[in-house]
């Protein structure tokens, strides 16, 4: 028995070789001190092998049809044996695939390991990062949930705020003005053919380079290869794999194996244990608070985009995204050759501090910060009957006209509804009557304009049910425009300066 | 033990994981099925109507700035047909429509259902009483002068006699904005059925200063409502002014 496989094998290998093609990658020499920092690019590599076997599977039952997608989910989870844990497996390994991609960056930027000659490498991975990125933001469209809605709306609306070419991006992505049926079917053929196509052949292009420069040693104080100059590195490089080397299969490969294997328990058993990622469910009424997020790899961009006025936003969209990526791409060029000690590089280790704590604050204010619109207040959420009784056929319009405009999905009413606004249980108060006018047409801050979309009948009838929100007792702010005059008077003052 | 060793044992541990799940094991992540309610309930009913009307039309169907739908006199008169109509597609300026969308809405067979729920669980035919005057104004009924006096009569009370309102009452009918964004049918449905949850009477009365027990007929209904859709400025001809 073992014989006729050993002869089936040997003709094999004869034929095809198999073995004289794999060899030389398999057993070529790396560096002895390469040990378990080295282990986080395979572990992502192993995400992604994941990522396309359970996707294949997935994809045999998900319909991406705007009509039946959330249903197939819901197909998935209840009705077809395992297919909760799939979809489970599916989503976590995507969570876990960019946050071990982000990990291995963050070791190979530590290392210096992007230095001479693997800036090529570095480029590939970014290019990585990037389509992972895309992978797990096209994902989470597929759920076409109420997240799904709202990460593409803002996506959608980010990229229409590019110059000159924003509007047919949005386009082009969304497959029509609007979110509707087409634009999940271009979604989904980015997230199953153009991003892992892309993905594959890239990285086939990121092993390859590895191969051809090799491993880079772990940096020690004094140890081999600390300080990259262009003359020497490469012949010494060379000298020391032929004398210290170890061949990577089996020898580092090992540990490969052990951390996979022990990344692949942690997937299995938190997608066992937490269950699929969405799709949030519909809407009813044991559960009101539909508050839309994104899933955790761009938390922090939303909570960028809630924090931060418009036209900051502007910027940020504009200039300051296209310069950080630039910059990402270009770190081996600004940083090529040096020590490749984290220690004796303070800006790149500060820089790593910084942008990790950056993203982790931006992320816990993503998950904690009141800041997503509360979807279904304009419908769900009443105008307390205080708000309602003793009001005029006028002032009722106004009621009407504030859930139908969808104010509530920031604002509140004696605390029911979204907190992104400030709460207009009281607004007459703080505001009279014109202040709330200008407010609602010409929008402030994050409050976007409402001029174009409310008819004056509307704005009139709004303008009249919020100025009479006030505490029983309490007089509304009457004199149309005070505030309004002194605001006038502090730019004339400035201006004169 | 070599690290291979271990590798191996780690693969064969997280496959024997992976076999336990498709023997569908009742692991904790395992979703539950969310109970449906069915179309035609009294659950999927109140699911309906606090997904999508409770914001407009209030907690209960009362008391909300929207028309109140838990008025028996009001489900008593409005014809199925109509009521299917206006939940699908809407009317006037702010009652949205409800068609089904990918994202949200309503099938015809759920509206359907709706509309005869809501007459089941909220309508009492007993309350509503007999010989309710049209849902809909007759066609070319109304006549706008006894209209006005007759909304005098019993109307301006409150709003006072000309309907722009008065100090401590209960506000204007006839200003332009109000009347922009409300359908002639909205206007003489309040003057059927009033808005009881406000204090605002039906045809019926009590109206203040008039007997107990006297109230519209139905063609002081057709009048009055003539003479409130008459104060409506039409668009054209305010920007001629
Ligand atoms: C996208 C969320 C959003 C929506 C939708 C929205 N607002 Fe606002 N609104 C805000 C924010 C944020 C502010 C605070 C403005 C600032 O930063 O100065 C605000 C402020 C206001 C204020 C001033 C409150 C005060 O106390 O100073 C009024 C009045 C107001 N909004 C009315 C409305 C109305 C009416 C609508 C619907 C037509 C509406 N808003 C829709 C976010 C929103």
């Amino acid at each position: 028995m073992m014989s006729s496989l050993k002869t089936a094998w040997a003709w094999i290998d004869d034929r095809t070789g198999v073995m004289a093609m794999l060899g030389p990658p398999m057993k070529h020499h790396v560096p002895r001190n390469a040990k378990w920092w080295y282990v986080f690019g395979s572990c992502t590599l192993l995400f992604f092998t994941i990522q396309i076997v359970t996707g294949i599977c997935l994809a045999l039952v998900y319909a991406p049809s705007g009509d039946s997608a959330y249903n197939s989910l819901l197909y998935l989870d209840y009705v077809v044996p395992g297919g909760w844990m799939l979809r489970a497996i599916h989503a976590w390994s995507s969570n876990a695939m960019v946050f071990m991609m982000l990990v291995h960056m963050t070791q190979v930027f530590l290392h210096g390991a992007f230095k001479f000659p693997r800036e090529m490498t570095w480029i590939f991975g970014v290019a990585l990062m990037l389509t992972t990125l895309a992978l797990a933001f096209t994902g989470q469209v597929m759920r076409w949930d109420s997240d799904a809605y709202w990460g593409v709306g803002i996506g959608a609306s980010m990229m229409g705020r590019i110059p000159y070419i924003g509007g047919w991006l949005t386009h082009l992505i969304l497959g029509g003005p609007i979110i509707g049926g087409d634009t999940l079917s271009r979604f989904f053929t980015l997230h199953v053919f153009v991003l892992p196509g892309a993905m594959i052949g890239l990285i086939g292009g990121h092993l390859m380079l590895v191969l051809r420069h090799g491993i880079s040693e772990e940096p020690k104080k004094g140890g081999p290869g600390e300080f990259v100059d262009k003359e020497t590195y490469r012949p010494a490089y060379k000298e020391r794999m032929k004398k210290h080397g170890v061949p990577f299969f089996p020898d580092a490969a090992q540990r490969d194996m052990v951390f996979c294997g022990i990344m692949l328990i942690v997937l299995v058993v938190v997608a066992a244990w937490y269950g699929p990622i969405g799709p949030s469910p519909r809407p009813d009424p044991a559960n009101i608070l539909v508050n839309p997020r994104p899933d955790f790899p761009f938390l922090w961009i939303f909570a960028i985009l809630a924090l931060l006025t418009p036209t900051i936003e502007d910027y940020l969209i504009i200039v300051a995204a296209p310069v950080v990526l630039m910059v990402l791409f270009l770190v081996p060029f600004l940083a090529g050759t040096g020590s490749r000690l984290a220690s004796s590089r303070p800006i790149a280790s500060l820089s790593v501090i910084l942008l990790i704590t950056g993203l982790l604050v931006l992320s816990w204010l993503g998950v904690t910060s009141p800041w997503s619109p509360h979807m279904q207040a304009w419908t769900s959420d009443a105008v307390p009957p205080v708000f309602v009784k003793g009001r005029t056929p006028i002032e009722l319009q106004g009621a009407i006209v504030l859930q139908h405009s969808q104010c509530r999905n920031c604002h509140s009413l004696d605390g029911l509804g979204g907190k992104r606004g400030p709460e207009l249980g009281d607004v007459a108060t703080r505001l009279s009557r014109d202040q709330i006018i200008r407010q609602v047409q010409q929008g402030d801050g994050n409050m976007p304009a409402f001029g174009k979309n409310l008819s004056s009948a509307e704005t009139d009838a709004l303008a009249a049910f919020l100025h009479s929100c006030h505490p029983v007792g309490v007089r509304p702010a009457d004199r149309p425009g005070a505030r309004l005059k002194q605001l006038k008077q502090l730019d004339k003052a400035r201006s004169a300066n | 033990m070599t690290l291979y060793s271990l590798g191996f044992r780690l693969l064969g541990g997280t496959l024997l994981a992976l076999a336990m799940v498709g023997c569908d094991w009742h692991l904790p992540g395992k979703p539950i099925k969310p109970v449906e309610p069915k179309i035609g309930s009294r659950a999927h009913f109140e699911r309906v109507y606090f997904v999508h009307c409770l914001g407009c039309h209030g907690p209960e169907g009362r008391n909300g700035p929207a028309r109140p739908l838990s008025d028996p006199m009001y489900l008593a008169s409005i014809p199925n047909a109509t009521f299917e109509k206006v939940v699908e597609e809407g009317h006037g300026v702010l009652m949205p429509g409800f068609k089904k969308t990918p994202f949200s809405g309503l099938t015809p067979e759920e509206i359907s259902a709706f509309t005869t729920s809501i007459k089941t669980y909220w309508g009492d035919p007993k309350k509503a009483g007999s010989d309710l005057p049209p849902y809909a104004q007759p066609a070319g009924s109304g006549n706008v002068k006894t209209g006005k006096s007759t909304f005098a009569t019993y109307c301006g009370a409150c709003h006072g006699d000309d309907g722009a309102g008065k100090e401590g009452g209960a506000g204007s009918v006839v200003n332009n904005f109000y009347l922009e964004l409300v359908s002639d049918q909205a206007l003489r449905s309040t003057v059927i059925f009033g808005r009881t949850d406000l204090g605002c009477p039906t045809y019926r009365g009590p109206y203040p200063g008039m007997p107990e027990g006297k109230g519209l007929s139905p063609s002081d209904i057709d009048d009055v409502t003539a003479w409130l859709v008459s104060n409506r400025v039409s668009i054209s001809e305010e920007a001629k002014q």
